[in-house]
């Protein structure tokens, strides 16, 4: 999780912690630095200090000022480089509400598969 | 005597008579011209002569056929016998006159007024009869005609007097006739028996045929009436009837016309009493009334409204209920544009349009929405309406019922939203399922990772259990420890401890997942590894160094074997010290001594729901 390490930052926004911490663990094993969030003021703290975050992954049931989808709104707006991916349980998710450039995740959904994503958004290439 | 005659024998005097002469010429003149029938008989009746006027009326073509034949022999029946009397009466010096019928020679039936006087001879004394016939056949047909038409207006008269009679005596109504001012019943009819009892009053004034109070405010209205010459009525007076003979007084209703009666001078002479029995009205009035009030009672009860719409002019009419649901002031009717007004603009497809009322397409069975003009809310209404068409099929009214269902539709939408929240719950149970299958099957033992999948899971189902009982929003602290620590509860050294606290579902859940991960690691390495050791798992309400409430909770190992620090953090401290701590917003600290494993959660009491009712979840 250390900055000083050359592998693409990640945020993961998740109040569950339970399944932030399975995401998160996925993403480090697959090389990733990953920051975590419970709530999408933690999130917009955490971009301000880390300069380095190049992926927004966050679910959109989320208790607190924002939700998912109004913080992706805000990164877009303020962090245009960001990458969003959007997951929710809420199946029915129309293309029209996601961000630009938006990718979306069902809940529950396979780790692999998100780690892929985000490769292919960011890297870090394997050799 | 006929003057003539005297005067032909007497002197002439200036006293008005004719001169003989001229008298002789005047009776040949007025023989000729006569249209009576004159004749001259002689004392024995027969006929000596006839003039032309004569010889027309009796229809003789030769004079010769009736000269010389007896004159009464003319006559038949009565006529016969009075001309013979009239002769007769005339030999003797008398005059007679008599009416008779008798027929022409050519039969012609006529009626004659005969007058038959003597003619006196030189001497004074009768030597000829005159006889003057007149033909007043037309005055004896019209004598005759008018004689018919009277007797027939007086049958006519007399069947119309006994046809009212018997109309009066037969009529339903009561009806009675009191004469003078002291009312007497001249005239009673069979109905106004009822109300007399059966008694026979006739000729009895009205204070003695009734002498109680009812007698007196009878004749009150009696002597009011015959004294003003003004009719009364009352209606709907209760009275007491006597249907039959015998048989008990009923209550009943009369509607009563009191009218004086004029003589020929327009003075009152008596009154005509009419009443009209309205009982079965009334009652029919009375169970419709009780009807209604029950129909209006049971709508009340139901929150229904009745409405009536007028399809050409929107005219609305209500029950009270119906004015309520609209939040408008009771009333007889509105324009029911006023009322699609208050129906919310969203709505306005939904409900009866000018149109869909005009050609009855109107939705028989709808629910819309309105804003109440008195309080302002949001009401939702349900209203079912018929059509009522005339002769030609066009729609005239609409008629109906209509109801608040707010409160149904609440409820309905609670459980749209209930649906809705278990989905989500749902898919959060999956995708912890989900994080937990991930973190669990990483390792590389896979059989060991299955065992502890099913017990994970096994754990997390404990934890739902206890949440679904209570709605998903509280569960009490002590049945989610035992729930999470089931597969060891019958060890005697397991100590469970602590007051009634609830926790909310999603600090249910950590609390059973993380003790589930202290009891494994127990039951490996710990405390419940070898046969002494013991657990103790207590709970408590503190504070905090700076004052404020909290909760601790506590897991101590104590005699089992020798502790040593793990060299890598699995899956399962992690759990604790990370989930355990989120969702109790508190810290938790795992403590490796030597001496037994033991962890501590210290959250803000404030997190915890106060009740097990809250929903905190």
């Amino acid at each position: 999780m250390a900055e000083t390490t050359r592998s693409p930052a990640v945020l993961v926004v998740e109040d569950e912690v339970l399944i932030r911490m399975s995401i998160a663990d996925s993403l480090e094993e697959a090389g990733f630095t990953v920051y975590e969030a419970a709530n999408a003021d933690q999130a917009i703290k955490l971009l301000e200090v880390h300069q380095d975050i190049r992926v927004l992954f966050t679910d959109i049931d989320m208790p607190g000022s924002m939700d998912g989808l109004r913080l992706a709104e805000a990164v877009r707006n303020r962090w245009p480089p960001v990458k969003i991916i959007i997951t929710s349980g809420h199946v029915k998710i129309r293309q029209e509400e996601l961000p630009v450039d938006g990718h979306f995740f069902a809940k529950p959904y396979d780790a692999a598969l998100v780690v892929s994503a985000m490769r292919n958004l960011v890297g870090p290439k394997r050799h | 005597m006929l003057e003539v005659e005297q005067r032909s024998e007497g002197t002439p005097a200036n006293d008005g008579s004719f001169e003989p002469a001229m008298a002789d010429a005047t009776v040949r003149t007025w023989l000729a011209i006569s249209g009576d029938c004159v004749k001259v008989l002689d004392l024995d009746g027969h006929l000596l002569s006839l003039n032309e006027g004569g010889r027309l009326l009796l229809e003789v073509d030769e004079p010769r056929q009736i000269l010389g034949k007896a004159w009464p022999t003319l006559w038949k029946d009565a006529g016969h016998e009075q001309a013979v009397a009239a002769v007769a009466a005339a030999r003797a010096g008398e005059r007679s006159r008599f009416r008779a019928a008798a027929e022409t020679f050519k039969g012609t039936p006529k009626f004659w007024d005969v007058e038959v006087a003597p003619i006196a001879g030189a001497d004074g004394r009768p030597a000829r009869i005159l006889v003057v016939s007149r033909d007043v056949s037309q005055e004896r047909r019209n004598e005759q005609r008018l004689l018919e038409i009277a007797r027939r207006v007086s049958e006519n008269a007399r069947i119309e007097t006994e046809n009212l009679r018997q109309l009066l005596r037969d009529a339903p109504s009561i009806m009675c006739v009191l004469r003078g001012p002291s009312h007497v019943f001249e005239l009673l009819n069979e109905a106004a028996l009822q109300l007399t009892g059966h008694r026979d009053l006739l000729g009895l004034s009205a204070r003695e045929a009734f002498p109680g109070p009812e007698g007196e405010a009878l004749s009150a209205v009696l002597d009011t009436v015959y004294q003003t010459g003004n009719a009364f009525t009352a209606s709907d007076a209760a009275v007491k009837l006597q249907r039959q003979p015998g048989q008990a007084y009923e209550e009943a209703f009369l509607n009563l016309v009191f009218q004086a009666i004029r003589d020929e001078d327009g003075k009152v002479s008596g009154v005509f009493v009419e009443g009209t029995d309205i009982t079965a009205r009334v009652q029919a009035e009375r169970a419709l009334a009780e009807t209604e009030k029950r129909l209006r009672l049971a709508q009340e009860v139901a929150g229904i409204g009745s409405l009536e719409v007028d399809v050409a002019t929107g005219e609305t009419r209500g029950s009270e209920q119906f004015w309520r649901i609209w939040g408008l002031e009771p009333r007889d009717s509105i324009n029911i544009s006023v009322l699609e007004g208050i129906v919310v603009p969203e709505d306005s497809g939904v409900r009866s349009s000018l149109e869909t009322r005009q050609d009855g397409s109107a939705r028989p069975e709808v629910e819309y929405r309105i804003r109440r003009p008195d309080t302002g809310e949001l009401r939702w209404v349900a209203r079912h309406i018929e059509f009522i068409h005339d002769a030609n099929g066009k729609p005239v009214q609409m008629v109906g019922v209509m109801q608040d269902v707010t409160e149904r539709k609440q409820i309905e939408e609670q459980r749209v939203l209930l649906t809705r929240e278990l989905e989500h719950r749902m898919k959060n149970t999956l995708a912890m399922v989900g994080a937990i299958a991930a973190q669990t099957l990483r390792g590389d033992d896979m059989e060991a990772a299955r065992g502890a999948l099913i017990d994970r899971l096994a754990a997390l189902a404990a934890a739902n259990d206890i949440l679904m009982q209570r709605n998903w929003s509280s569960a009490p602290i002590g049945a989610v420890v035992e729930g999470a620590l089931k597969p060891h509860l019958s060890e005697e050294r397991l100590r469970i401890a602590g007051p009634a606290l609830w926790v909310n579902a999603k600090q249910g859940l950590a609390l059973s997942l993380g003790l589930h991960e202290l009891a494994t690691n127990a039951a490996k390495y710990g405390a419940l590894s070898n046969a002494c050791g013991t657990v103790s798992v207590e709970w408590s309400k503190g504070l905090a160094a700076d004052g404020t409430p909290v909760f601790h909770l506590e897991w101590r190992e104590q005699g089992g074997p020798p502790v040593t620090p793990p060299s890598r953090r699995g899956f399962g401290s992690r759990l604790i010290e990370r989930v355990l701590a989120a969702d109790f917003r508190g810290c938790v600290r795992i403590d490796y001594a030597a001496a037994g494993l033991s962890c501590i959660l210290e959250a803000p009491l404030g997190d915890l729901p106060s009740t097990g009712e809250e929903t905190t979840a």
